[in-house]
């Protein structure tokens, strides 16, 4: 009788933990069947929901569900799904939104590719960086130099890539340089700077911060309506550092000028010294997200949207100072115009 | 796998019956979980009646109102808890994607590390498990995408009182309370400015314990061990917890980490602040349930081997998380005080 109790017992401590086991379907949600029906329609209300700027691009994207849901049948190629949704995406017509699968990655190009590139690497490298090769310093991802034209100290600045990791060092060096070198003015090239980290914006600008300045106001979105975003968030620029470099600095952008760069030369135009020169910059202000798609592909789009002090949304592209494209006869005999016009305002103040 | 394997067991060969169905039709509507709330809370409530309405039940096994032979109350026993626990997790994280991860667990063990108190009239403990293991979901696997880095911190703690007991003091019914604290995160590169998903949660609630001491005949060699005495006692229970109500933080709806004012900290701590939310079962559904068995080691000793199972659904719809927990402990029980060890 006592094993029977025993075993009794035991047998229904274990079956109740057998059936609290089987709970697990109904905590965890079924995963959405992979199939090219359903990852289309994922990625649509994804996009619907949450990109920060569905608004602003004047899209109606219940039309583009309809036009592109057409496309998408039972038994298409993971090459023909990609392609679809690559597609749908680039409606957008936003440098931060991609696709990303095993075999292909998808970017909208024509932000760049439709306009000139007014960017030419080697003149800027042969007849201004080593204009005065010794003056050449390659300070952690900075290149920068020092040369003199009509009697006037220019220091250079060429930043490649805000991916690049900028130490506070490499920047204290760099405007300590200048500033013992009683440079009269600075040239920072950022032309074809694709952006990267926003932590690499501010250990840069803050270097040339004469006080505390509201450079853009940010707002986070929040839920799915078009206009579910957080408070307006001010971000600030500030002096840090040392030494600061508060002199005239031309600020050379063109339409490759994207994402973090753009946000540089937005918080830029906060300083009066500061001055603009070159194309519009490719815009995309707006800090994007990633997610997965239920096939695995991941792709990304903004879901933040960032507008000027006086609230402009310049998600497109921020206007320069002074508009100006690079001339190919000035390019050919090794002359950068818009470098040129950057010498000129540092000179004159115009 | 562990936890759908025990499913279809259960469901096609022992029980024939289908506890999904079951669970799925009481559970996620709000009728089902107001209906386990208050079964639940009636549960409680007759327990408690039991206990006022039968102290002459009691006094005859009340071990803390006997006293020793210098006339102290007898206490307890308290035991330093330490072992692997074989985990497997299961999350989904609609923030960065529909798919369910899981881990492989097996791989690499979590660590557990607690305190148990057996006294004549309670039991409690407080564990901490804490540990890193890997996570992908099946496209992720198949096509060797990058692996989700997962960790896990998390405390327990729970006292039960007892109620009843049955069967001649073998079987004890007690009730109490359990507390949990969690902090996950879940961190992928895949996922770029969204790489790093969290969730930390504290929470309260209700607990219930079936302990059920039995003895083995142990005088005969059994495989390679000798066993010095010609019996041992053992111990199985079951303990079944509901948080009721608790705090979370989640990221935000968008889910990034990097924001325009580059202030990865700031950013990240205003964000805990700014979506920490109150939860109770209309938005936070968890249940942990755990199987122990108790062995005799020698120097009064335990063995603890257990299977302990976690389940959670946070039904926020702009950062819906849901997680499922499951895994074998086999932990050593060190007997930490001096005092002697109570037949319980």
């Amino acid at each position: 009788m006592k094993n029977i109790s025993n075993n009794i017992i035991l047998a229904m401590l274990l079956l109740i933990q057998l059936t609290i086991s089987s709970c697990r379907k109904v905590f965890l949600d079924e995963d959405i069947a992979n199939n090219p029906k359903e990852n289309f329609e994922y990625l649509w209300n994804d996009i619907k929901n949450r990109y920060s700027y569905l608004d602003y691009k004047g899209l109606d994207w219940n039309a583009i569900h309809d036009e592109y849901n057409a496309q998408i049948h039972d038994g298409m190629s993971q090459e023909e799904l990609f392609s679809v949704l690559a597609n749908m995406m680039n409606e957008l017509k936003d440098g931060h939104v991609n696709l990303t699968s095993p075999f292909n990655l998808s970017i909208y190009f024509p932000i760049t590719l439709n306009s000139p590139e007014n960017y030419d690497g080697r003149v800027v490298l042969e007849n201004y960086l080593l204009r005065n090769p010794d003056q050449y310093y390659i300070t952690g991802p900075i290149q920068n130099s020092i040369f003199d034209t009509l009697g006037v100290k220019i220091g250079y600045i060429r930043y490649r890539s805000f991916s690049d990791q900028l130490k506070p060092s490499d920047v204290n060096y760099v405007v300590s340089r200048f500033n013992d070198e009683n440079v009269d003015g600075v040239i920072i090239d950022v032309r074809s700077n694709g952006g990267g980290a926003v932590s690499n914006v501010f250990t840069f600008i803050n270097r040339f911060v004469d006080s505390t300045r509201l450079a853009y106001i940010s707002q986070i979105k929040t839920g799915p309506g078009a206009e579910d975003f957080g408070d307006d968030e001010m971000v600030y620029i500030q002096p840090v550092g040392s030494q600061q470099f508060n002199k005239r600095t031309a600020l050379l952008t063109n339409r490759g000028s994207y994402s973090a760069t753009s946000l540089f030369t937005l918080a830029a135009r906060s300083l009066p010294y500061f001055k603009s020169i070159g194309d519009s910059t490719g815009g995309g202000l707006g800090a994007p997200t990633a997610a997965e798609l239920p096939n695995g592909w991941t792709y990304r789009f903004s879901v933040t949207r960032t507008l000027s002090p006086q609230n402009d949304n310049w998600e497109n592209g921020i206007p320069p100072d002074v508009l100006i494209d690079l001339d190919p006869v000035a390019e050919a005999a090794g002359y950068d115009n818009i470098v040129e016009r950057g010498i000129q305002y540092i000179i004159t103040g115009e | 796998m562990c936890e759908q394997n025990f499913v279809i067991i259960c469901n096609h060969y022992f029980m024939k019956i289908n506890f999904q169905s079951i669970n799925s039709a009481l559970i996620p509507t709000l009728s089902g979980r107001l209906l386990l709330t208050v079964a639940f809370l009636s549960l409680c409530s007759i327990s408690y009646g039991q206990t006022l309405k039968a102290p002459s039940h009691f006094n005859h096994h009340d071990f803390s109102r006997l006293k020793d032979s210098s006339g102290r109350k007898i206490k307890g026993n308290v035991y330093l808890n330490i072992g692997p626990v074989f985990m497997e997790q299961s999350y989904k994280d609609f923030i960065v994607s529909p798919n369910t991860y899981i881990s492989n667990g097996f791989m690499i063990p979590l660590l557990k590390l607690g305190l148990e108190k057996r006294f004549p009239t309670y039991y409690g403990y407080l564990n901490m498990l804490a540990g890193t293991q890997h996570l992908n979901d099946a496209p992720g696997y198949y096509y060797s995408d990058d692996r989700t880095n997962l960790l896990t911190f998390r405390i327990n703690t729970s006292r039960t009182w007892q109620v009843k007991d049955f069967i001649g003091q073998r079987l004890r019914w007690s009730v109490g309370y359990l507390v949990n604290a969690e902090y996950t995160h879940r961190f992928n590169e895949k996922f770029q400015n969204a790489a790093y998903a969290y969730d930390i949660w504290s929470n309260a609630g209700l607990s219930n314990r079936l302990e059920y001491k039995f003895k083995l005949k142990t005088g005969e060699r059994f495989l390679f061990v000798n066993f010095r005495n010609p019996e041992h006692k053992f111990l199985i229970g079951w303990q079944l917890g509901i948080p009721l109500a608790g705090a979370i933080t989640r990221p935000n709806y968008a889910g990034i980490r990097h924001f325009a004012n580059g202030a990865f900290l700031d950013n990240l701590y205003r964000e805990m602040n700014a979506n920490l939310t109150f939860t109770s079962l209309h938005n936070f559904v968890m249940l942990q349930s755990q199987i122990e068995l108790l062995a005799p080691l020698a120097n009064y000793n335990t063995l603890r081997i257990a299977y302990q199972w976690q389940a959670f659904r946070y039904n926020n719809s702009l950062a819906k998380l849901q997680g499922v927990a499951g895994g074998i402990e086999v932990s050593l029980a060190f007997k930490i005080d001096g005092r002697k060890v109570i037949d319980r």
